[in-house]
């Protein structure tokens, strides 16, 4: 499946690789339908393309290469909209964005997916997490357990 | 955020400290509504974000 994409032009999607998010993204709400791609740049990164919004996209990362100790509790409600049936069908990564000072980590709200039903969801964990972690070369002593 | 579907009710009432109980299906997220709207801030603002901006993640990462 064809889809427009401002970042990375017009691209062919498998129809078997898209994820739905039923809720959308918080702010990004009329976003339901999602591809996720590698960068071709850097194998730590992806990105979830909307295929129904060509401007939309986020950089995902799988934390754990940024962030060494990371974990999350993560309520049983926020969960359960995603019917997880075996935590090995989850693969769990965080938004990256930018502040002035540089690139920065959602470690408060990581986003869930469900590899089995293709599905996804962004979720509020618990505890003291930065909504906008910095990344810089001290985030890898970052201890952090929610 | 509170929709159709989500009814909030006055638990408790004590000096001027209102307890609030909320009921929503469950597939609704139910959030404080301040955490909710900064992550959709945080959201919108990372939607912004170019590749061209992602080139120094290679050298962060931990080893």
């Amino acid at each position: 499946m064809w889809i427009n994409t401002t970042r990375f032009g017009r691209i062919d999607v498998d129809s078997a690789d898209l994820l739905t998010f039923q809720s959308g993204l918080p702010g990004l709400e009329q976003c339901r339908e999602w591809a996720l791609l590698a960068d071709a740049e850097n194998d730590a990164l992806g990105w979830l393309q909307c295929t129904t919004r060509d401007d939309i996209a986020v950089a995902v990362v799988s934390p754990r290469r940024f962030v060494p100790h990371y974990q999350v509790r993560i309520p049983r409600s926020e969960l359960t909209p995603l019917r997880l049936h075996d935590i090995c069908h989850a693969q769990l990564v965080v938004v990256v964005s930018k502040n002035n000072k540089g690139l920065t980590l959602n470690l408060k709200a990581p986003i869930v997916i469900n590899l089995e039903d293709r599905t996804g969801r962004q979720v509020v964990a618990n505890g003291d997490l930065s909504l906008d972690q910095q990344l810089d070369h001290t985030l890898a002593t970052l201890k952090k357990s929610a | 955020m509170i929709g159709d579907n989500i009814v909030v009710t006055i638990v408790d009432i004590r000096g001027d400290k209102v307890r609030l109980g909320i009921n929503a299906p469950s597939e609704i997220p139910v959030h404080r509504q301040e955490v909710y709207e900064a992550i959709q801030r945080e959201n919108i603002r990372a939607a912004s974000l170019a590749p061209e901006e992602t080139r120094d993640l290679g050298d962060l990462t931990s080893k």
